[in-house]
């Protein structure tokens, strides 16, 4: 195990990777501060050009951006009440209030502190049972990964948007939309309309871009037109006392512990840790009537929780290939752009691309510490650059982003639609992150389906006669109740309807 | 009086032709795809579509609660208000244009046409200064993208000036 880490250290520790996460971990905290543009989109917008890297280099990258959002999203929500990610929604609640305290200096810190240990946390985790999962899920045959994307595709339709119903539809569109092209097992071209372009299937890049990046910047400057940003407050120092941070400490640890449990759940993803861990740090506290009124635990907990989350959806993506949300449903798919199949023979097929993620992850939550806690007045800076200057940038940037996959007039046109759709899609409550998911799952997930009939020469029962199967399946029947049964929890949700538009 | 045909509603009929439309699409495939004793290729889609086709039912029978209407000022016509929201359609028309004249303008005349136009859409009055913002950065992008990573931009009028 060791040796391992030694040799990720090794591969991470080289000036061009160093360099990589350093404008990973940059890009990320930008997104992650700047409120609406977040790690999906921009990970979807970086894809193209991070083509030209070695596949090592490009994921380090596309990690660092996407944990490093989650570093970042606490710095508005402290600063100026508005969350810069959706995973940091609750960090408004105490951290605005200690703010307007004039203790925003200990909420940055303590936010910045507890993301740091959740990160390592999650990162020492992935480094310790990621082989070992991985070699479990070498056992899996056709049935058990079919299943296994029932109850990833269920868990992320129970757990994100409002309706069950329209989370379940988004998902299928998805799949629909992945059956588009030659079919691999019989070389039938399906639902082509005669159109060559189509023969290889619908990009799940243009997809991500239209329906993140663009509708997102729509979105963005339709409100830009009726609300105004919130006040920026300047810190005064950026210190916590030892007494606060020992007050905080068991916290982070319990928010750190809590997210890193979440986040390895397909769907569940960082906002729902950060709900969670803050719902059941408030009832364990002895003082609960502090929640809400600036209580660092309130800080300190969820923060920890998002980070960890973040680090802990790496695993069922690493060892599996099962991403758990929109913006690690988008670093699957650059695996497979970059020609490596995900799954569980990435510890030993892509050693060098595994062992070095890991190994860059540890130096990007170092730097990450550095770039959110000292220089932190530098990035909430950046909420006073005019929204009607970037948006249209960001729209240029995503535009040329797609002509630069195969310089395609088809792509801009799938875009400039996946666009009008994913507007629609968020303006009447159907979450976006799951069409994504099933558009890059549903191949895999039809194969397995049809090489687990194969098998079993057509009989369906395969799929509950094997254990694993069956306790996935029944898995994904209880998530997909879940909503209806814990109707009645506010804070559930809330935490649902965060993650409607979470990684957006 | 309780609407029958709310937008929901509308919603859930559209999916139900689409999927109507995707599954017979499916099943039109020439037979000899299908082998026997194998799943074929239209398996996988059909049960898709019964997903699919059951969701916008569901939704058809319980559409829930539709979104209130924005309120208007009493007497403003429904025109009235989507000429109120010129703004937001034009900018929809803009990125449409920019997408489909990309290729044949080139990418240096459609981005500073369409970075200048939002700039002054969302809000800001001083020409000079959005159309200045457009000009530097569409040559930054253009340099990055063009000279950095080696993706070949249409240039389209310019293409004999620039290359």
């Amino acid at each position: 195990m060791f040796s391992n880490l030694l040799y990720g250290l090794g591969i991470a520790f080289t000036p061009f990777n160093i360099g990589i996460a350093f404008v990973g971990c940059l890009v990320g905290t930008v997104v992650g501060v700047l409120p609406g543009l977040g790690p999906t989109g921009t990970i979807a917008i970086l894809l193209p050009m991070v083509f030209s890297m070695p596949p090592t280099s490009a994921m380090i990258m596309l990690a660092a951006v996407y944990y490093g959002a989650m570093y970042g999203g606490s710095t508005t929500s402290i600063l100026v009440n508005i969350p810069g990610e959706s995973a940091s929604v609750v960090t408004c609640i105490d951290g605005h209030k200690m703010a307007l305290k004039g203790r925003a200096g200990s909420a940055l810190a303590v936010s910045a502190i507890g993301s740091f240990i959740a990160g390592t946390f999650s990162v020492i985790v992935l480094t310790f049972i990621g082989e070992p999962v991985a070699e479990l899920a070498l056992r899996f045959g056709p049935a058990e990964f079919f299943s296994l994307f029932a109850f990833g595709l269920c868990t992320v339709a129970s757990l994100t948007g409002k309706s069950v119903v329209r989370a379940i539809m988004a998902t299928v569109f998805g799949l629909m939309m992945a059956t588009v092209g030659i079919d691999l097992i019989s070389g039938a071209p399906r639902f082509t309309f005669g159109n060559p372009f189509l023969l290889d299937g619908i990009d799940f890049i243009v997809v991500a871009i239209g329906m993140f990046a663009i509708s997102e910047v729509i979105i963005i400057a339709e409100e830009l037109k009726s609300g105004a940003r919130g006040q920026v407050i300047k810190p005064k120092s950026l210190y916590i006392s030892f007494e606060e941070f020992l007050f905080s400490i068991g916290s982070i640890l319990r928010g750190t512990v809590i997210g890193f449990f979440v986040g390895v759940l397909p769907g569940a993803g960082a906002t729902l840790a950060s709900f969670l861990s803050y719902d059941i740090e408030k009832r364990l506290a002895k003082n609960p009537e502090t929640f809400g009124e600036g209580d660092i635990r309130g800080v300190a907990c969820p923060e920890s929780a998002n980070n960890a989350a973040s680090g802990g959806a790496l695993l069922p993506l690493l060892t599996l290939g099962i991403p758990g949300g929109g913006a690690t449903a988008v670093m699957l798919g650059a695996l497979m752009m970059l020609d490596i199949t995900p799954g569980p023979l990435l510890f030993q097929k892509h050693a060098h691309l595994v062992w070095g993620l890991i190994g860059s992850m540890y130096l990007g939550n170092l730097l990450l510490l550095v770039l959110n806690w000292p220089l932190v007045n530098l990035f909430a800076r950046i909420m006073s650059i005019p929204a009607r200057y970037l948006m249209p940038i960001v729209l240029v940037i995503s535009t040329i982003g797609v002509w630069s996959l195969s310089y395609s007039e088809m792509d801009l046109i799938i875009m400039g639609v996946c666009g009008v759709i994913g507007y629609y899609m968020r303006k009447h409550n159907y979450p976006l992150a799951p069409v994504l998911l099933g558009l890059i799952l549903g191949g895999r997930m039809e194969q397995s389906f049809r090489q687990a009939l194969i098998i079993s020469r057509g009989s369906l029962l395969t799929f509950i006669q094997k254990p694993i199967s069956l306790t996935l399946l029944i898995g994904a029947v209880l998530f997909l109740a879940l909503p209806y049964l814990l109707e009645r929890s506010r804070q559930f949700r809330l935490a649902r309807e965060a993650s409607f538009e979470e990684e957006a | 009086m309780r609407k029958i045909l709310t937008r929901t509603r509308i919603e859930a009929l559209i999916i139900i032709v689409g999927v109507l439309g995707y599954a017979w699409s499916g099943l039109s495939l020439p037979p000899f795809y299908n082998v026997p004793g194998v799943p074929g290729p239209t398996v996988f889609p059909l049960m898709l579509a019964i997903v699919m086709g059951a969701g916008a039912i569901w939704l058809l029978i319980f559409p829930g609660e539709d979104k209130e209407a924005p309120k208007s000022p009493p007497g403003e016509s429904r025109w009235r208000r989507l000429l109120n929201r010129w703004h937001f359609y034009l900018m929809w028309g803009l990125l449409i244009a920019y997408v489909f004249l990309l290729p044949y303008l080139g990418f240096v005349v459609c981005s500073v046409a369409l970075l200048s136009a939002l700039i002054f859409l969302l809000g800001e009055r001083r020409w000079y200064l959005g159309i200045s913002i457009a000009l530097v950065f569409t040559m930054a992008i253009y340099l990055v993208f063009s000279k950095g990573l080696q993706i070949r931009l249409p240039l389209g009028i310019f293409e004999g000036i620039m290359r």
